[in-house]
């Protein structure tokens, strides 16, 4: 019976996963794996963006939270040129990001050279958690290239308020 | 019998219990399977993802913090100024790490990252480190330190290269890594800190050097569950190298802790239990029953608490109150190990007990249960080999979107689960599942492409179309524009002007009335001449006089009428340059564009080869994912074959001694029976 237990202890002892070195190199094979999907991820996503929005027709529109104590985002709408062009409802998770100093893509579009109007309408939860909209507009001189606008969602301490700006460049 | 008790001491205090180190990740999975095994609560693996995206998270910021809170925030001021890198942070914040890591890469070959490349490249090396590309991420930190790197990031790329080493076990060199580099605590950015000391502790126990963790501990927040975990495994190293008063004394912080979600519970829990084996091995089981009994029987370890329960009691040579534990046991399935030993123990008491009556029908009953199961598992290894075992596992893993982060992929409770609960908990067996669902993700991915890549062909021919369409009328709006010579003109223009200025010659800023006045004197004049004997002196005195006045007129206003003139020849030039420009852009998008469009259509026809052969190169993974599970499902059910078969030959040598014992009793006149063995030369002969 002493045997029996010695034995049992000498399985116990070995290892049941002994694969080691196959293990290895399927690791070694799934990097490399992963390292590949990545890159072909990256071009497909720039030529998906080369065809959709070319460099010289493109605007692309962000937006920052700076520091978000007067003001939480429930949604935005954007409208160019008097149609609306994209509306976005905020996640916990997005506004979390947001507060942290991340920035949002929210809409990329394809525009003609020359003056247009841009408005944001922001919604959401201003001082003391109450009901908050704001409208916003910017008249955007769209040159030649690529355009970056950035809708600016900040603090005023003196005022207790949010304040609501564009910031436009290329 | 003596070998009866050994199985059940070496099995379950050394083995179940076993003193095994935890890591966050993997304490995660035996948290949630064997809860999602008992259905306490559904949100398991969620967690573990979490633990497995913590040193992700530790990366460049602040983004592992599960709450809103400010704390980490970096914008005040706010440090994004490339809005690509705030979009990167945005990815990354919602734990979208592949998005993350595929904008970085973006942002890095557009040169969309001007100011915050460098920022950028130090996340993109720690997320390789987490997303398993070890080689990406050494050689990133490695050129990043070559160059010159920010001393805040520089101590940030240190902290990822150290946990990079810890990860490959090259713990001398993390160790120095953060030595040479990352003088104390207080130099790291404040967002790494709780990962910098939790690292260091790490290496440290990894190195035997458990008496110079006790700095690195105490930066951890005493309340964080990381600082449990590691308190944890450091008491457990403690105790195995022979320093028990010092892993008693950590263990006990944590079974002290208060009752908290089940995460907490269950690490008090384990630290129960570990406390409890710790007083059997140094001989205080009055000690070890006092702490066992607060352990909860419907916790993730319950089963590991009855039997050393049971053991604790057995050491005080009180079996009557072992085997109320031990009856539990054994109403339990047999696929647990735990029921198993009890199965073996339990008659083996009464026996014990002077019962020989319930001792063989429990040997017997014990036999057929070890049958039974011994039977089931060779099902159970045809259903393994056949791939249904897994099928039935895996199920289909649930997903959303490519770029999102994983859902919770948990091996289904099935019929079979608690057989491998154990191998559940390994981590070769976690990080095998984490990255079979991983593959999945990186198929979907590819298959995603593939639906989006025929419209991705349409939009290039749409984009073909309308270059053909386009392309005569540019270039026949170029050729009239060529016909026009504008740029002539206004060179043309220029010199006049300056020849004017130059030669005094007045009459070229003449205004319109002027310019018409003018020509009409040089009329009257050659009419004059011409008719010479009909023009009066005074009449051609006249004449000249009023070409004088206009003269004068002229020179009057000559500065701002040059001026003038000036001011429109600045004007026609930079309409001309800009009219150049577009003139070029036009000639361009008539003529290079269609090459550009040509290789964008070549491009695209190779991503299309490179997805479907990569498509196929991600089954073939995925295939040898699975495979590589069943192996080792396979290797525990081989393992638990040989307990049983060994347990089985136990019970009948056990039977046969019972049934040695009844006919020496018989014949007692004949010869005598030998003394029976007392629980104390038991428990002396299993110490």
């Amino acid at each position: 019976m002493t045997r029996i237990a010695l034995l049992l202890l000498m399985i116990f002892g070995a290892s049941v996963y002994a694969g080691g070195a196959l293990a290895g190199e399927l690791d070694n094979e799934m990097a490399q794996y992963r390292k590949d999907v990545l890159e072909i991820n990256k071009n497909l996503l720039l030529m998906e963006e080369e065809l959709l929005f070319p460099a010289d027709t493109q605007v692309a529109i962000f937006v920052s939270l700076d520091v978000g104590k007067f003001f939480v985002p429930d949604s935005v709408t954007l409208k160019l040129d008097g149609k609306t062009v994209d509306s976005h409802l905020y996640t916990d998770k997005e506004v979390r990001a947001l507060m942290n100093g991340a920035i949002q893509k929210i809409h990329t579009a394809n525009v003609k050279n020359g003056t247009h109007e841009l408005t944001a309408f922001v919604t959401g939860a201003g001082p003391n958690g109450r009901e908050y909209r704001r409208a916003v507009t910017l008249n955007l001189d769209k040159g030649h290239g690529r355009q970056f606008v950035q809708l600016k969602i900040e603090d005023d301490t003196a005022a207790q308020q949010p304040t609501f700006s564009f910031r436009s460049w290329q | 019998m003596t070998a009866v008790f050994y199985v059940v001491k070496a099995t379950s205090v050394l083995r179940v219990l076993g003193f095994v180190l935890l890591t966050p990740s993997l304490f995660g999975t035996l948290y949630s399977l064997l809860r999602s095994a008992r259905c306490v609560k559904p949100c398991a693996f969620r967690m573990l993802v979490v633990a497995v995206t913590l040193s992700a998270a530790s990366v460049s910021s602040s983004a592992w913090s599960k709450s809103a809170s400010t704390e980490h925030r970096i914008d005040r001021p706010h440090v994004v100024e490339d809005p690509i890198y705030g979009e990167i942070l945005f990815e990354y914040y919602q734990k979208r790490y592949f998005a993350a890591m595929t904008n970085i890469l973006i942002g890095l070959e557009t040169g969309g990252l001007p100011t915050q490349r460098e920022r950028a490249r130090v996340l993109l090396g720690a997320l390789y480190a987490t997303y398993g590309m070890p080689r990406e991420a050494e050689a990133l930190f490695n050129e990043l330190l070559q160059g010159a790197v920010d001393p805040d990031l520089a101590t940030r790329v240190w902290i990822h290269l150290s946990n990079l080493y810890y990860q490959q076990q090259r713990y001398q060199k993390a160790l120095d890594t953060l030595n040479a580099h990352v003088a104390n605590g207080k130099d790291v950015p404040k967002d790494l800190r709780q990962n910098y000391y939790a690292l260091r502790t790490r290496i440290l126990m990894k190195l035997g050097r458990y008496e110079d963790t006790g700095a690195a501990l105490d930066g951890l927040k005493d309340a964080s569950t990381l600082s449990g975990y590691l308190r944890y495994n450091l008491a457990v190293s403690r105790i195995n190298i022979g320093q028990g008063e010092e892993g008693e004394a950590l263990l006990w912080q944590l079974v002290n802790l208060e009752p908290g979600d089940e995460e907490v519970n269950s690490l008090k829990d384990k630290s129960i239990l570990a406390l409890g084996v710790y007083y059997l091995r140094s001989n205080n089981p009055r000690q070890a029953q006092h702490v066992l009994g607060s352990a909860r029987l419907d916790g993730p370890f319950s089963e590991t608490g009855l039997l050393l329960h049971a053991r604790a009691w057995l050491a005080t040579q009180e079996p009557l109150k072992a085997i109320g534990s031990l009856e539990q046991l054994s109403r339990r399935s047999m696929q647990y190990e735990e029921a198993q030993e009890a199965a073996i123990a339990l008659p083996f008491l009464y026996a014990q007990l002077g019962d020989f009556g319930k001792a063989q029908s429990g040997y017997r009953n014990s036999i057929r249960a070890y049958t039974d199961h011994y039977r089931y598992l060779s099902a159970l290894e045809e259903k393994i080999r056949s791939g249904a075992w897994f099928a039935e596992l895996a199920q289909e893993p649930s997903w959303s979107t490519a770029m999102d982060p994983l859902p919770a992929f948990e091996p289904k409770r099935v019929e079979s689960f608690a057989t491998f609960q154990h191998l559940f908990t390994k981590n070769v067996f976690h990080t095998r599942w984490l990255d079979y669902h991983e593959q999945w993700r990186q198929i979907r991915l590819l298959e995603q492409w593939q639906q989006r890549l025929p419209a991705m062909d349409e939009l290039l021919a749409a984009h073909i179309s309308k270059h053909r369409e386009q392309t005569p009328e540019a270039l026949a709006l170029l050729g009239k524009t060529d016909l026009a010579q504008l740029p002539e003109r206004i060179v043309n223009m220029t010199r006049r002007y300056t020849d004017a200025v130059t030669h005094e010659n007045n009459t070229e800023f003449a205004t319109v009335d002027q310019a018409r006045l003018l020509a009409g004197l040089e009329k009257a004049q050659d009419n004059a001449q011409r008719w010479r004997d009909k023009v009066s002196p005074e009449q051609q005195e006249k004449l000249n006089f009023y070409e004088r006045v206009l003269q004068w007129d002229i020179a009057e206003n000559i500065v701002p009428l040059q001026w003038q003139r000036k001011r429109e020849l600045l004007r026609l030039g930079r309409l001309s340059e800009q009219s150049a420009d577009l003139y070029r852009r036009v000639e361009w998008a008539a003529k290079g564009d269609l090459n550009r469009i040509t290789l964008l259509g070549r491009q695209l026809a190779g991503m299309h080869n490179e997805v479907v052969a990569l498509e196929a190169r991600g089954y073939d993974l995925l295939s040898r994912q699975q495979h590589d599970i069943e192996r080792l499902a396979l290797d525990q059910v081989e393992f638990t074959r040989t307990r049983l078969r060994a347990f089985t030959a136990e019970c009948w040598a056990a039977l046969a001694d019972l049934q040695h014992r009844a006919l020496r009793e018989k014949y007692k006149g004949v010869d005598a029976p030998p003394p029976v063995e007392s629980l104390d030369e038991h428990l002396e002969s299993t110490d």
